[in-house]
């Protein structure tokens, strides 16, 4: 039920309706009812006037837009609502029930209420006029002086005897708190009405309670008879009970009983408990599932997160004022630039969308308050007004960058393992055409030698590709440990001069044979962190490429140098000799099994193992080359 | 038709074969079996398809056996290369590979001057078949193999 705002206008109906009607004038002027209210039916508004504020224990100028449901009983809206409609149906007719109040200061304030319907046309009711009536028992002391005050003197116009009204004020009870024991007590401790035991006195009445729990309810009686009011909760065994216990006032001011009532919610206790518990489970379940709520108000823009969803961001809701945030301050501080335009275009959708069914998941970043990235699922819904308009979403994150980050490990994994396959598979082609080659030559060979065993040039081609077969094996094994080796291995101060030497060192033999001029201007100090098996090999390979393959007549020199590098170490083996068409060949130079010269003496497998073992160690190859004026292989190891 | 006839003849004498491999063993081997069919069959070698074009540029030989996988320019590469040449091709060739791919075969077809595929290890009688077949160029249709 509203109050009404236009309150001056209603108070001056209220007095009209009054002079009206000579039946109202009789009634104000006999019964002296405490105050007089107005219900406009049309409006469904109503004027209570400033003494049922002072019944209820306030003063006149606090009075202002307050509505009498907090005060009635709740059991009691529907009692008031029935005289109402009687009010309606049946116009100038009188119709009362009494209604149970609850003071400001918590005493009890049952008032007998009086509506008559007022119908202006003569047939419908317009307006109900309502006056309230004080009940002897129920006055409190307050209440009392300020009526008092107001009125010079202290109403006593009821019609009903004392003992009804205490009869209605207990039936008043039991309707409020249905299955409660309900009793008086007076403060010297006799119990002056009971609906259940047929108790004397209070420790009679509270026999079955331990001594702890009996001093707790004497402590509460005692504080009602001072005019307080009480409400507490006892456990005995696995019984609850709810105690509350109101002072009842003689007109006089002192308290003439205590009224207590005592409901058993042992069935409501054991509901909120499992309540708690399955709250408390949820709470656990969405902290450990790292899953948050959230709401967007599309007119405003403003997000209502959850307490977890905030967790999740790294913060807390102190961070962002309590739990709204505005749109774009929780895209600024937590969305990645690259994520924007897809989540915007999700927002786009949701509330364009027709579809009443409109559900979606999407996964992006952002950007937690340690500024770690970390990435979020969301399924969300949209919520519509009575047109249909979509004015909401709503939905649940979860933060799944365990999951992301095990996926990408795992896909590492794959592209890693799928990359190995593809080379072993290449590998194995190459090794299986070399090992069939050089069996194919052997059975021809013997087949010759059958026909001519003198013949020594065969003797010594069966020596020759019983070499090429072994070298065969030894690739084998090489590119097999090679691929165990990739991710096992410890990186290690690595001093390139010494590193170069040494695989000079190795060629000695073919150098001195050919006559090669090898310079090097690599400083002692040229140092790299590197895999030292892999780095051998690499200046090996290099440095035994440009010997077999990079001196002709005209050129019989390799020089070694370094060169200055923003990135780390840039080493360059660089020969003079026929050079390489790098517009046919560039591309395959790498490749595995491809060889660039003629002859037995090369697989394929040296510059693909080099590249490779370069790029483990977060390094590049690349080469500079051109015919008849020599290549330039160039190696850089990042810092 | 039976290559005994052809044998029998003498047809294969100063036969010109071009033979392309990066084996130089196995270049041998075709050499000294070539001879042993007959020893007036003049056999030139390439290591590689870059040396073949020379040689071709040089002397247009009766019969080509080639391998696939070489250096510098492979078979692939090698046939291309033919087909933008100065010369007419006059002569049938012949792949030979220690392991013919089915792709190798697929591939094969685009080119119309492939007659044969030979799989190693060659000896006295598969390459005396090829030859009567090439010779007598009845052999039109590539995939057929002579591999015993």
């Amino acid at each position: 039920m509203k109050a009404s705002n236009d309150k001056q206008g209603m108070e001056a109906r209220l007095n009209q309706i009054i002079q009206q009607h000579s039946v109202l004038q009789d009634y104000v002027q006999t019964q002296k009812p405490n105050d007089l209210w107005l219900y406009d039916v049309a409006a469904k508004t109503e004027f209570l006037s400033h003494s049922f504020w002072t019944l209820l224990g306030y003063y006149a100028h606090d009075e202002d837009v307050r509505k009498r449901s907090p005060y009635l009983f709740s059991h009691y809206e529907d009692t008031l609502q029935s005289l109402l409609a009687k009010a309606k149906s049946e116009p100038g007719v009188f119709h009362s029930e009494m209604l149970l109040y609850q003071n400001r200061h918590g005493a009890l304030l049952p008032l007998k209420c009086v509506v008559f319907g007022v119908s202006e046309t003569g047939t419908e009711t317009d307006y109900i006029f309502g006056a309230h009536l004080k009940i002897d028992i129920g006055v409190s002391e307050e209440t009392a002086r300020e009526t008092s005050a107001q009125d010079g003197n202290t109403s006593k116009g009821l019609d009903l005897p004392a003992a009804n009204e205490l009869n209605q004020v207990l039936r008043a009870m039991n309707k409020c708190f249905p299955g409660a024991e309900v009793f008086l007590i007076s403060p010297d401790w006799e119990i002056e009405f009971s609906n259940t035991a047929q108790s004397k006195t209070f420790e009679q009445q509270f026999s079955r309670l331990q001594n702890d729990a009996l001093v707790t309810v004497q402590l509460n009686f005692i504080k009602a008879f001072e005019g307080g009011q009480a409400e507490f909760e006892l456990v005995s065994g696995s019984i609850h009970e709810s105690f509350h216990i109101f002072p009842l006032f003689a007109s006089e001011g002192y308290v003439k009983s205590a009224l207590c009532i005592i409901e058993n919610v042992t069935e409501q206790k054991k509901h909120i408990e499992a309540l708690k518990e399955s709250e408390a489970h949820l709470k656990v379940a969405t902290q450990l599932a790292k899953i948050g709520y959230w709401e967007l108000d599309i007119a405003s823009g403003v997000f209502t997160f959850n307490e977890q969803f905030i967790n999740i961001l790294g913060v807390s809701p102190d961070y962002f004022g309590g739990l709204k945030v505005p749109a774009e301050r929780y895209a600024e501080e937590f969305l990645l630039d690259e994520d924007k335009p897809m989540i915007q275009e999700e927002t786009r959708m949701a509330i364009e969308t027709d579809d009443p069914g409109y559900s979606r998941y999407v996964e992006h970043r952002f950007r937690h308050k340690s500024g770690e990235i970390r990435y979020l699922a969301a399924r969300f819904f949209v919520v519509r007004d009575n047109d249909g308009k979509v004015i909401k979403t709503v939905g649940a994150n979860q933060d799944i960058t365990e999951r992301k980050q095990a996926e990408q490990s795992l896909k590492r994994l794959i592209d890693k393992t799928s990359d190995q396959n593809a080379r072993l598979r290449d590998f194995s082609f190459i090794i299986s055409h070399n090992i069939r080659s050089s069996v194919a030559n052997l059975i021809s060979l013997s087949d010759l030698l059958t026909e001519q065993p003198d013949n020594s040039q065969f003797v010594r081609m069966i020596s020759d590709t019983a070499n090429n077969l072994d070298q065969t094996i030894k690739n084998v094994n090489e590119l097999l440990n090679f691929e165990n080796d990739v991710g096992g291995q410890s990186r290690h101060i690595c001093y390139l001069r010494e590193v170069i030497d040494r695989a000079v060192n190795l060629n000695k033999n073919l150098i001195e044979e050919k006559g090669i001029d090898i310079q090097i201007y690599i400083s002692a100090n040229t140092q790299v962190m590197a895999f030292p098996a892999y780095i051998e090999s690499v200046f090996y390979n290099l440095i035994s490429n440009a010997i077999k393959y990079g001196v002709n007549e005209n050129s019989r020199k390799i020089i070694l140098g370094q060169e200055a590098c923003e990135q780390g170490v840039h080493i360059y083996v660089q020969d003079f000799g026929d050079g390489l068409d790098l517009e046919k060949q560039g591309e395959k130079l790498f490749q595995l099994g491809v060889r660039m010269h003629s002859g037995n003496s090369g697989q394929g497998l040296g510059l693909f193992m080099t590249k490779h073992q370069i790029e483990a160690m977060d390094g590049k190859i690349w080469v500079e080359s051109e015919l008849n004026k020599g290549t330039r292989f160039n190696v850089i190891f990042t810092s | 038709m039976s290559s005994l006839h052809h044998d029998q003849s003498g047809f294969l004498a100063g036969l010109k074969v071009l033979w392309v491999d990066d084996d130089a063993v196995f270049l041998e081997i075709a050499k000294a079996t070539l001879n042993k069919i007959d020893q007036d069959i003049d056999v030139r070698r390439a290591l590689n398809g870059q040396v073949a074009l020379q040689e071709l540029e040089r002397a247009c030989p009766d019969i080509v056996f080639l391998d696939i996988n070489m250096p510098v320019l492979d078979g692939w590469e090698f046939l291309k290369n033919l087909k933008k040449a100065r010369f007419k091709i006059s002569f049938p060739i012949c792949i030979v590979s220690s392991s013919i791919d089915p792709i190798d075969r697929e591939h094969a077809r685009r080119f119309s001057e492939i007659k044969l595929f030979i799989e190693k290890p060659i000896n006295y009688q598969k390459l005396r078949s090829a030859l009567a077949l090439l010779v007598d160029n009845s052999g039109e249709e590539v995939g057929v193999d002579v591999n015993k």
